[in-house]
């Protein structure tokens, strides 16, 4: 038997096995799951009580003439660079660099469009006429090419600009916080010297204020990284929105095409 | 003076034929027959006016000498002869040669598609109304069930008799042929054994044997069973020639007739004379080489072989040959490769015509094409099939070569012209399941392209199967069709004008705009190899793509073809697959290569075929021009590919003309079609390989664009009709707002405004059946008339039950019934004279069946076979199938026809009156005398013969001389013809005389007036007969023989 030639109209063309959304667009959209770096918060003072009397606050009283530096606080220190890490990120993310999420998910979302595509194609009724389909096949992987650089570039401009938004947000936080600790250390310092009960007591509202601080940093640094991930699902969605609206737009002309070539050749 | 108690009873003629009343029943005011009479005034039959003959000179030399269609154009009056299309220039009584256009009908049989196994180079033969069809499978299951399968077809009764048989599990290379008692079936058994199997025509479910050995000796080309080898018959005997281990030999002959050589490819065939021809192609060069064989006393050679002085390389894929026009050569098509670019599939095939000198003369070339089937002969023309292989539309071309566009000066043939520079024009004939086709031929044989009937070939071809898609990556399957073309079918040349082109139906839709008969739209569209429309390399230097480092500038290219006609429309192809790159750096410019448009008859000296290049700007969606229409890349079908470079930037584009697809659907070629119809601001036509649908053409005649862009299809835009009364639309047709849909047994009405351009809007209602007991299978036939005596009028169409009506109400009403008679003759034309009331139904036996919608009467003209006709500056034009074009008078001064044979004919008015029964059916009655009133025009020798009884047969006779003075003094009447007593103009202009008949006592008696003037004269007109008649009483008196009585 000689080699049977393989039929040069049978293009190979890679796409995502992922699961997504129908070919009209339609069903639920499962959001990517985000991975909050909790570490990177976490106040290791949270959720512990401080015992009355324990000996490292005795040791700490006498030495209250000394300013406190905030940067000395574990928590703080722990906090504070959690917030720099993540304003580094969004530093790389407003140059345009790392991982993006818009990117991934514009392409993820594109290429299971195309493939969903494709199948209702292969399975339109009577697939009446075999090259209309191909044709449309390969207009959609081209036509799904370009929509997906146009989502990634939306998208990341989206991402840059809200990267944006968030570092500056970011970065007064912490500088907010860093007055807010000066003066709160000011008024442990004053407060030792006046008052060794009352600075005692200050200190420790001082101690809880920090905490309620740190945890306030720790709320807000979860609440920005929800906001992000939110932003960057509400990025997303509205990547995949693109993409489903006009995959949908490109493949019911073609589903309608292969619809009505199969519905012509059954006289449907 | 009348005779006491007589009655005079009054004849009229104006009812007009009538052959649906049986004789004995049929009564004035119809007639018998009525014959080249035309109704003008009520109560008065003329003569029609005779036709006169138009050259048949071709300007530049030759004369017309065949027809088969006749149409106009704007002014022009065209005659399209089967091959070309000639435009009259009545200033000088000669035709001009526009340039070649063939009109097929081709069909499609789907034999196999599977979804599990490709069939690959099917071929066919025909015998006996059946076709057997082989192929090569690659099945994997069931084990065992691959390997040389084939299917025999009924083409009679469109049934398969046997489907899908396995002929041999380890063959492959089929070839197939016949002698007309048996099938031959060849196939390569290993790799140096040939082997055959026979199928009886007579019992086609029998095969004899399927490993009949052949050869055992048969050299391989390469791998596997790759036996190089070819059939032929010779004087009726197969014969097989191959490639064996010492060289070129033919089966039942003794020793090889050529050197040991590694032979890639044969074809054999017989000339006109009787020798043997064959052709083979080494690895080196292709040969060529004829003989005397006869079995059993060898080879004799007509001349040593040959090195064929074609292009290079030379070295051949396929060859297809067969005999020459030219008693005694062969012609040649030899299908090679050439080194080009990568993306671009660099198939082509040279033509040549060798004499049995040896001597080879390059005819032309094909580019972009391989061959999918030996060259066949149809008249005085050679075709051949070739495959344009891609990835998106592989599709099948017939092409003429022995035709080219002959308006090339000093040319009416290419293989005449013997020249270079027409090497791409070979006429194309038709197309094959255009996009669906299959591959080049990959195992160097070539389908048989045998006649299924007169006029009708048969190749075998690849055919799509079902789209699919398998882990993430799409497909379909080849299969096995066969794919008809007719020449000279009825639908042949149909056509319409529109959109200031005259549409013409084909194998491939043809239009005309003045200059010549080029396609419709374009046959392919832009794609390379890798299914884009052209390949892209980004480089630095010059450019001003945009480049960021922090978004990639993602770019798309894409291509499509347009060409202007004669009247500045734009024709568009549908637009390529766009090809993708992103910038890595600032200043890239973008390098572009793609494949020209080489299946076009859109060459010099037309205006050429432009290529345009449309770009996104970065990551955007939106195409713009990027090639300047003020300096395009022109279409260079002699060569394979272009190039253009994009340095523009973004910004440079913006005001760029956009791709034409923002504001419709993509255009694409038309199908094969043999009908066509205007429909409100479209173009209909049906698509002969899928024969229950409809295409329609875009809405043009929006204000802003009437008649200023072409007419566009788009396989969207199709619409698919009920399929429960059988499935083959016939005939459409425009009826008021709806279309009417024949099919043979039903008729259907279209209605709506169909979708928008964008297909997002509007639809047609599907098409309603309106009536299913008559249908119509004659597009000839139809014809509008816009009101009748008893109707608003409607389409006139001939049916298989006669010519119908089918109204402006969608009532249907058999307004043929009086020339039933006439209902087994074929209706070639149907042509409105408005300015008469007339409409004329010519036919191919010569009687033309005339209609006049004013007074509602039948008339036949006779001794006037048509091929076609249409209506010429007011005229009814004819023409013969001799080429011949017969023009009506409009003077009323000519009363012959003249008929390319060069004899004149007078035309002779005849008028026979019905069985005339004035005491009922079976009465008895004498009658005394018969008064004939009439007109007389010009002079003329009238005939009245006399029939009785409704014997048919005439009892008496004479003959009424208008121009000799004196004589035919009878009946009583003062002398009549001579001066001054009639015929005198102002004295007495009555042409009024009696007729004493010759057996008054009778039961019926039928007159037959007719012209027997042997000298062309306007004759006379009738105007009515009275009859003096006294009923007698009791029936009939029959003979004694006649009467019986019951015991």
């Amino acid at each position: 038997m000689s080699n049977y030639p393989s039929f040069l109209g049978a293009t190979a063309s890679p796409l995502s096995t992922s699961g997504g959304p129908n070919i009209l667009g339609g069903g639920l959209y499962t959001p990517q799951q985000i991975n909050v770096n909790q570490g990177a918060f976490n106040n290791p003072l949270a959720g512990t009580a401080v015992p009355a009397g324990n000996a490292e606050i005795q040791n700490y009283l006498g030495a209250t003439t000394a300013p406190v530096s905030a940067a000395s606080s574990a928590a703080y220190g722990s906090g504070l660079a959690g917030e720099q890490a993540l304003a580094g990120q969004y530093q790389q993310l407003a140059a345009g660099q790392g991982p993006s999420l818009a990117t991934v998910s514009a392409q993820q979302q594109g290429a299971a469009n195309l493939a969903s595509a494709e199948s209702l194609l292969g399975s339109a009724r009577g697939a009446g006429n075999p090259a209309a389909a191909q044709l449309a096949a390969r207009n959609a992987q081209a036509q799904g090419s370009q929509q997906v650089a146009q989502n990634v570039v939306a998208g990341r401009t989206q991402e840059e600009l809200g990267a944006l938004g968030a570092m500056g947000g970011l970065y007064g936080n912490i500088a907010g916080q860093g007055l807010q600790e000066q003066s709160q250390l000011n008024q442990i310092a004053q407060g030792n010297q006046a008052n060794a009960l009352a600075a005692h007591s200050n200190y420790l509202g001082a101690l809880a204020g920090i905490a309620g601080q740190q945890q306030q940093g720790q709320i807000g640094g979860q609440q920005l990284s929800a906001n992000t991930a939110l932003q960057q699902q509400q990025l997303a969605q509205q990547a995949y929105e693109n993409s489903a609206a006009n995959n949908n737009k490109i493949f019911g002309q073609v589903l309608g095409a292969a619809t009505n070539a199969a519905g012509s050749l059954f006289g449907i | 003076m009348p005779f006491p108690q007589t009655t005079i009873v009054p004849i009229q003629f104006s009812g007009g034929l009538n052959s649906k009343i049986a004789s004995f029943k049929l009564d004035q005011p119809f007639l018998d027959a009525c014959e080249n009479g035309r109704y003008t005034l009520d109560g008065q039959i003329d003569k029609r006016p005779g036709f006169g003959l138009l050259s048949t000179d071709v300007q530049g030399g030759g004369n017309i000498s065949s027809g088969s269609a006749l149409t106009t154009f704007g002014g022009e009056l065209l005659l399209l002869d089967g091959s070309k299309i000639y435009s009259y220039q009545s200033s000088n009584q000669t035709w001009i040669n526009k340039g070649t256009i063939f009109s097929t009908v081709n069909s499609q049989v789907r034999v196999l598609n599977t979804k599990g196994a490709t069939q690959s180079n099917p071929d066919v033969t025909t015998a006996n109304g059946l076709s057997l069809y082989v192929w090569e499978d690659n099945r994997t299951f069931p084990t065992k069930a691959n390997g040389v399968r084939y299917s025999i077809y009924n083409n009679t009764t469109g049934v398969l008799v046997l489907s899908d048989q396995q002929l041999y599990v380890d063959g492959s290379r089929p070839k197939v042929i016949s002698d007309g008692t048996t099938f031959f079936v060849f196939y390569a058994a290993s790799a140096n054994d040939l082997a055959g199997a026979t199928i009886p025509v007579a019992a086609p479910s029998t095969v004899t044997s399927n490993v009949t050995s052949i050869a055992t000796d048969a050299k391989a080309s390469g791998s596997g069973q790759s036996i190089p080898y070819d059939v032929c018959l010779l004087a009726g005997v197969p014969l097989v020639v191959y490639a064996s281990q010492t060289g070129i030999r033919i089966s039942n002959n003794g020793q090889a007739i050529s050197a040991d050589v590694l032979v890639q490819t044969i074809a054999a065939c017989t000339d006109s004379f009787g020798n043997l021809w064959i052709a083979w192609s080494s690895n080196t060069d292709t040969h060529i080489w004829a003989g005397s064989f006869v079995i059993g006393f060898g080879w004799q050679p007509l001349f040593p072989s040959h090195v064929l002085n074609s292009l290079q390389p030379q070295v051949s894929v396929t060859l297809g040959m067969c005999a020459d026009i030219e008693a005694g050569n062969v012609n040649l098509t030899s299908e090679q490769t050439i080194s080009g670019a990568a993306n671009v599939n660099n198939h082509f095939c040279n033509n040549f015509t060798i004499a049995p000198s040896g001597v080879v003369t390059f005819v032309g070339q094909m580019r972009g094409v391989g061959l999918a089937s030996k060259p066949f002969r149809y008249g005085n023309n050679i075709f051949i099939t070739s495959i344009a292989q891609s990835n998106l539309q592989s599709t099948y071309f017939t092409r003429c070569l022995t035709q080219g566009l002959s308006y090339v000066p000093g040319t009416t043939n290419i293989q005449a012209a013997n020249n270079t520079s027409l090497a791409t024009n070979f006429a194309l004939v038709s197309s094959h399941s255009p996009q669906n086709g299959g591959t080049y031929r990959t195992n160097s044989l070539l389908s048989q392209a045998d006649p299924v009937s007169s006029g009708v070939f048969l190749f075998a071809g690849q055919r799509k199967g079902p789209f699919s898609t398998w882990q993430n990556a799409t497909a379909v399957n080849l299969g096995c069709a066969g794919y008809l073309t007719e020449f000279g079918g009825a639908n042949a040349f149909n056509n319409v004008q529109s959109n200031n082109n005259l549409h013409i139906v084909g194998g491939i839709k043809k239009i005309y705009d003045g200059v010549s008969c080029v396609e419709d739209n374009f046959l392919l569209f832009p794609e390379d190899a890798f299914g884009n429309g052209c390949s892209v390399v980004l480089s630095t230097g010059g450019g001003s793509l945009s480049w960021s480092s922090m978004n990639p500038s993602q770019y798309q290219w894409c291509v499509i073809y347009e060409w202007t006609d004669n009247f500045g429309q734009v024709q568009r192809s549908a637009v390529s697959i766009a090809v993708n790159a992103t910038t890595s750096a600032a200043g890239q410019k973008a390098t572009l290569t793609g494949p020209t448009l080489r299946v076009t008859e859109k060459v010099q000296a037309r205006s050429s075929i432009v290529i345009s290049v449309y770009r996104t700007q970065a990551n955007m969606p939106i195409f713009y021009k990027v090639t300047n229409d003020a300096n395009p890349i022109i279409n260079d079908p002699t060569t394979d590919f272009w190039t253009f470079v994009d340095m523009l930037s973004d910004a440079a584009i913006a005001a760029n003309e956009n791709l034409y697809t923002g504001s419709q659907l993509a255009n694409s070629a038309p199908p094969p079609c043999s009908l066509i119809s205007l429909y409100q601001q479209r173009l209909m036509i049906n698509s002969t390989e899928d024969p229950d649908v409809l295409w329609y053409s875009q809405n043009k005649f929006e204000q802003d664009q009437y008649s200023t862009i072409a007419l566009d299809f788009n396989p969207s835009f199709v619409e698919g009709v009920d399929s429960r009364y059988g499935n083959a639309i016939t005939a459409i047709g425009l009826l008021d707002n709806n279309l009417a849909i024949f099919k043979e047994r039903s008729i259907f009405l279209l209605q709506g405004d169909g979708p928008n351009p964008l297909n997002t809007a509007g639809q047609f209602n599907d098409a309603a059946l309106l009536v299913s007991d008559t249908g119509c299978t004659n597009q000839n036939s139809l014809v509008f008339v816009t009101q009748t005596p008893n109707s608003p009028g409607g389409l006139l169409f001939q049916s298989p039950k006669g010519i119908y009506l089918l109204g402006r109400d969608q009532s249907l009403t058999y307004i043929g019934a009086p020339v039933e008679q006439y209902n087994g003759l074929t209706i070639t034309s149907a042509n409105l004279l408005a300015q008469t009331n007339e409409i004329v139904f010519t036919t191919e036996e010569g009687t033309c069946l005339v209609y006049n919608y004013f007074f509602n009467a039948w008339t036949t003209w006779t001794s006037l076979p048509a091929v076609d006709a249409c209506v010429w500056q007011g005229q009814l034009c004819l023409l013969t199938n001799s080429g011949a074009v017969m023009m009506q008078d409009a003077t009323g001064t000519v009363f012959a026809d003249s008929h390319p044979n060069g004899v004149t004919y007078p035309v002779a008015l005849k008028i026979r009156t019905p069985f005339l029964k004035l005491s009922g059916m079976q009465g008895y009655q004498s009658i005394f005398g018969c008064y004939l009133l009439g007109t007389l025009q010009e002079p003329h020798v009238l005939q009245v013969s006399v029939a009785y009884d409704f014997n048919p047969s005439a009892q008496g006779n004479v003959l009424i001389n208008s121009t000799i003075a004196g004589a035919g003094r009878w009946g009583g009447l003062p002398i009549w013809g001579s001066n001054g007593s009639w015929g005198n103009g102002s004295l007495f202009s009555n042409y009024q005389f009696q007729i004493n008949v010759n057996n008054p006592r009778c039961q019926a008696i039928q007159f037959t007036f007719e012209d027997v003037q042997p000298s062309p004269s306007k004759g006379f007109s009738l105007n009515g007969l009275a009859l003096e008649v006294l009923a007698l009483a009791g029936p009939m008196r029959l003979p004694k023989a006649a009467k019986v009585a019951l015991s």
